[in-house]
């Protein structure tokens, strides 16, 4: 049971100092308006005192009323003045902290067991900028930043009718860290909303940095890789799921969105194929899941081929993989594995070195990787070839990135190993898991699978926007 | 879409097209294939519509539950040999029993909910139709119309045609666990038996038109059709349909297997197999594959046909007297 | 993943790291068998990894008393494990009966899984390199639209009609449980490779012309329509004195004269002449009926 304020300003004031006093950003001042004793609290990082003198000490100075004790200048505040303050004051020492640190000053008042909340946020934060994930040639860009009210400004900037609905609640770790659950209250199922609600509520996580934390415990099956929400930056595509019906989830300090449920057309999708002509965005969108099946397939396909099935390979690359390989110490998976691994490893050094050394570090293992090691015979030249087309095509389905490496290992290793029957596994695995995610009870494969109008109207490929406009697809109404 | 009550005909399809693709052998002549299959259809499937009602009937279904789990059992046990077999004989010393049964049932744990099933189901049914496809275009200059045998069909032949196309699989009693037991849909049955025996029929004149008279004692003949023609430099695209064979084995044991769990009972198992039973179905399919890796292929399948057959007259019987005893006793 | 699967992970990689390695493969592109003395010789044409150009290939041949004893010989001779996916073409000796020529095919099958559809020649001795004879082989594939595939050999126990390769061309040869026919002249092997379903083209010289066009066959049981298309006739004798294409249609009319003789004489429907009849609905009298009149349309 959280402690009660208590109403002598003393007993609060004591309090304050023995919890808060040893942060040096926090800041607490007794004061008397209209001859009560009152004090204020605040962080002054995240608060500020020129706001709250400005917005609410001022105003109170200038006010002729003349109040009846402390209750009635807390009824005042509260019920009366154009002060801004939350609705309902701070009643025990839990939510008190809750609103400090969300950057609210507490005006304490003699004779009131409670604190009055005024809205005097002041946070550092970063201005919005441009999606650093999601690549786009047309449309918004805008991105979502760390800062939850922010992020809900930009959405409800894009969302102008009234049915978006934004429930902010705090998650159970140890930071308290708020989220916001954000759904069309006219488009999304109720079953799902009320679900997603539990499920949040339920989760007890100690740190919640991101909204991808969230994610595991949304799936079904704990072994299958495929996510079960999907993320985006961009608050245009996030409105755009919440007119499907779907629901989003932004966690304060992160500026991603989890958009639920997340299907797998979904990564294959961007903003620019609808501001695109339909038949280059239909062509675009089949190459990207060429891409992936690329990315996914094509290594395991390649060291299949030469250790169990050559038949495969035309006659006139024969000779010269035969070449290749002889003049390589290692056998074609283990090279192959090998490459992959090389790869992996300086796309991570790219990402974590320090941007004035990053380019050098891919720059130095490119040529590494590319020149020496092929001149020195450790490496053939159709590994480094088919490794290196595979990892790009990873890079035309971003949002799989972790899915295609993982699956790709074992596309190697199976095919390696066993032929034609390990690859077939692989592939049936793969396939297994898109068919067994279940996202909240929706197919993970709609509207892909089974094959119907759905998925050439906006599955595979899109249709024009005259005919797309005539069945805006929403789910839970126009799956069958 | 929310799958409370997951359609798994696109499984039980892709396992009866599976017995066509991996025939190891042409049994007929296709024009008596033809014929036969006119009159087979309607035979196949009334034994399948009536095995569901019977299966239906109370008391029936119980009983019979354990033998047909144990059918699919030794179902799953004949389709992993069968596979082996056909892989050892392409690719020989280059993959052993063990691995066939461990790369044929691992996946399966992917496929132990009924709605896993049934979407994968749909996409192996598209990629063999694309697959086939591929395969009729690159053997298209190969065909040959005058190989076709323009002599007077016989008895015979009609007689083993017929033989042939009422082996009874175990696909055929499945739409009784998996359909809405008081409404069982005969069309379901009969969609089934005239897809399947088709897909056969249509397979044999392909075969037919490629091979001749030399149809009937070519092993593997669609795998070695498959070799012939290709795409542009890339020939001997054998090893996709092979491929798309292997995922077919591995979807028909999954069904088995969810089939398996529905005659087991019990409300968490109604549409997914627990994992916690995984391993004994893997340990136990394992070993029943090496306990049997002498058997006889072919006399196995007819073996399990006759079975079947055993099975659905049984149960039919059996329900015709539940059923009367019903009408006859007072109310 | 479960603990409880790492076992079974594991003993699935521990199930086999198969495969081979391309550089220990001798992929076999062609098989030759000819006859030496009362014995066979066999040779294996294998693509060469280190030459420059992908037709390169080696020869390897061994000599037994059996084709399968050669074929065996000629494969130990081989470095490396011996890969027959790639298999583009056979040859028999043309000395082979039918009998013969359908246990070679036998034994290509057994021992080599190949294709059906791999090319298949007859051939007689040769002073070439075997290694040149199969880009050689290849090209008359090409230049006449011909294919004799493995599996004609056993589509009908009627019999059939094989190529034999020829440095200039090729000629055909009629075999069937009875009897062996060798077709040399030209026009003549060409228009029974074209009557049999084998070759798509007409590519010779006949008397003092020659010839270059493509065919089509259509038969309606009574009547066998030969559409020539894209027709190169050329005159090679200035004072030829004839008209050529009334030359080609005669040389024709007589080379399907004598084929359908020797078909009707080997009691063989090699040409599908009754097929075709049977199509039409005309099966005609309980004998044997006339073959189908040749009208020759350009």
């Amino acid at each position: 049971m959280p402690q009660k304020i208590s109403a002598s300003l003393q007993e609060n004031l004591a309090y304050l100092q023995n919890n808060f006093a040893a942060s040096d950003d926090f800041y607490t001042k007794p004061l008397q308006i209209s001859g009560i004793c009152c004090a204020v609290a605040m962080f002054t990082g995240v608060s500020s005192a020129e706001r709250l003198c400005h917005l609410a000490l001022d105003m109170l100075d200038r006010d002729p009323a003349v109040w009846q004790g402390g209750a009635g200048l807390c009824r005042y505040l509260l019920q009366q003045s154009r002060i801004p303050t939350e609705p309902t004051p701070a009643e025990d020492w839990q939510s008190a902290a809750e609103f400090l640190s969300n950057g609210m000053t507490l005006l304490f008042i003699e004779g009131f067991a409670g604190a009055v909340v005024l809205s005097t946020q002041d946070m550092p934060g970063r201005s919005v900028g441009t999606p650093l994930g999601e690549g786009n040639l047309r449309g918004a860009q805008d991105a979502f930043t760390e800062h939850l009210r922010s992020n809900l400004s930009l959405l409800r900037r894009q969302f102008r009718s009234g049915t978006l609905v934004a429930e902010i609640a705090t998650a159970r770790c140890r930071a308290k860290t708020e989220y916001c659950l954000c759904y069309d209250r006219t488009l999304a199922p109720p079953e799902l909303v009320d679900a997603l609600r539990q499920k949040l509520a339920e989760i007890e996580i100690p740190i919640l940095l991101d909204s991808a934390y969230f994610a595991s415990f949304f799936k079904q099956d704990k072994l299958n890789l495929f996510p079960a929400a999907a993320y985006t930056e961009r608050p245009a595509t996030v409105c755009a799921r919440l007119c499907e019906g779907k629901l989003a989830v932004l966690v304060a300090g992160s500026p991603y969105a989890l958009v639920v449920p997340g299907f797998f057309a979904e990564h294959f999708e961007c903003l620019d194929d609808y501001s695109s002509g339909a038949v280059f965005a239909g062509l675009i969108r089949l190459l990207k899941y060429l891409a992936f099946l690329l990315a996914v397939f094509a290594p395991g396909l390649y060291v299949m081929s030469v250790a169990f099935t050559p038949e495969i390979i035309p006659l006139q690359l024969l000779a010269k993989l035969a070449q290749g390989e002889q003049a390589t110490p290692l056998p074609p998976m283990l090279e192959m594995l090998g490459v992959t691994l090389l790869l992996e490893i300086v796309r991570e050094a790219g990402l974590r070195a320090p941007q004035s050394i990053s380019h050098t570090v891919s720059l130095v293992g490119a040529l590494i990787l590319g020149e020496t090691a092929v001149s020195a015979g450790i490496l053939s030249v159709p590994i480094l070839i088919t490794a290196a087309a595979a990892t790009i095509a990873t890079l035309a389905v971003p949002s799989l990135y972790e899915q295609t490496i993982l699956f790709r290992f074992a596309v190697i290793v199976l095919a390696g190993c066993f032929g034609v029957p390990g690859f077939a596994a692989a592939a049936v695995t793969v396939l297994a898991m898109a068919c067994g995610s279940e996202p909240f009870g929706y197919d993970y494969l709609y509207p892909l699978m089974p094959p119907g109008p759905a998925a050439w109207r906006d599955g595979f490929v899109r249709s024009i926007w005259s005919r797309l406009a005539r069945a805006g697809e929403v789910i839970g109404r126009d799956e069958a | 879409m929310k799958r409370d009550a997951p359609d798994v005909s696109a499984a039980l399809l892709m396992g009866l097209l599976s017995n066509v693709l991996l025939r190891s052998q042409t049994a007929y002549e296709p024009r008596a294939g033809f014929f036969a299959a006119l009159l087979c259809v309607p035979v196949l499937a009334a034994a399948s519509g009536l095995f569901a009602r019977g299966f239906a009937q109370p008391g029936v279904g119980q009983a019979a539950a354990l033998p047909l789990a144990a059918l699919l059992v030794f179902s799953c046990v004949l389709e992993i040999l069968r596979l082996a077999a056909l892989l050892q004989r392409l690719y020989p010393g280059s993959i052993r029993l063990s691995a066939v049964c461990l790369l044929l049932l691992l996946p399966v744990l992917y496929l132990r909910r009924g709605s896993a099933l049934s979407q994968c189901a749909y996409a192996v049914l598209c990629g063999s139709v694309w697959t086939g496809v591929l395969l009729l275009v690159s053997a298209a200059p190969f065909l040959r119309l005058p190989n076709l045998s323009a002599h007077p069909l016989t008895l015979p032949q009609l007689g083993a045609a017929a033989a042939d196309q009422l082996t009874l699989y175990p696909e055929y009693l499945l739409p009784a666990l998996c359909a809405a037991p008081q409404k069982p849909n005969p069309r379901t049955a009969g969609r089934l038996a005239a897809l399947a025996l088709g897909a056969d029929v249509g397979a044999h004149f392909l075969l037919a038109l490629f091979y001749g008279d030399a149809m009937f004692w070519q092993a593997d003949p669609l795998h070695a059709a498959a070799r012939s023609g290709g795409i542009s430099v890339f020939h001997r695209l054998d090893w996709l349909q092979l491929a798309v064979w292997v995922i077919a084995v591995t979807l028909k044991i999954a069904l088995y297997l969810y089939a398996v769990t529905r005659l087991a009972g019990g409300e968490e198992r109604k549409n997914a197999t627990p994992l916690r039973h995984f391993p004994l179905f893997i340990g136990g399919v394992c070993f029943l594959c090496v306990l049997f890796r002498k058997l006889e292929l072919t006399a196995a399948f007819r073996l399990r046909s006759t079975l079947c057959w055993l099975l659905v007259g049984t149960v039919i019987a059996g329900g015709g007297l539940v059923s009367l005893c019903q009408k006859g006793s007072p109310r | 993943m479960p603990k409880r699967f790492a076992p079974l992970i594991a003993a699935l990689l521990l199930c086999g790291c198969g495969g081979t390695a391309l550089s220990q493969r001798a992929i076999v592109r062609a098989v030759f068998w000819q006859k030496q003395g009362s014995g066979y010789a066999a040779t294996l044409l294998t693509a060469d990894p280190a030459s420059d150009t992908a037709d390169a290939c080696t020869a390897t041949t061994a000599a037994a008393a059996t084709p399968a004893l050669a074929l065996s010989a000629a494969e130990q001779a081989l470095p490396g494990e011996v890969f027959y996916g790639q298999l583009e073409l056979a040859a028999f000796p043309d000395s082979s009966t039918w009998q013969q020529a359908r246990q070679l095919g036998a034994l290509l099958y057994d021992r080599a899984a190949p294709a059906p559809e791999i090319a298949l020649f007859l051939l007689g001795e040769q002073d070439s390199d075997p290694a040149a004879l199969l880009p050689a082989m290849q090209q008359t594939l090409r230049q006449n639209r011909l294919h004799f595939g493995l599996q004609q050999l056993f589509s009908s126990d009627a019999g059939f009609i094989i190529p034999v390769f020829r440095p200039d061309g090729y000629a055909m040869q009629l075999l069937t449980p009875d009897a062996a026919i060798l077709y040399e002249p030209p026009l003549q092997s060409q228009l029974a490779a074209v009557l049999a379903g084998h070759a798509g083209a007409l590519r010779c010289r006949f008397g003092s012309f020659s010839v270059n066009a493509k065919t089509n066959l259509v038969c309606d049981g009574e009547t066998l329509y030969l559409y020539l298309r894209d027709t190169q006739l050329q005159s090679l004798a200035p004072a030829a004195g004839q008209d050529a294409a009334n030359a080609l249609a005669s040389a024709l009319h007589a080379a399907y004269g004598a084929l359908c003789r020797d078909a009707a004489a080997a009691g063989a429907d090699l040409y599908h002449f009754a097929f075709w009849r049977q199509c039409a609905n005309k099966t005609g009298a309980a004998d044997k009926p006339q073959p189908p009149r040749l009208i020759i349309v350009s």
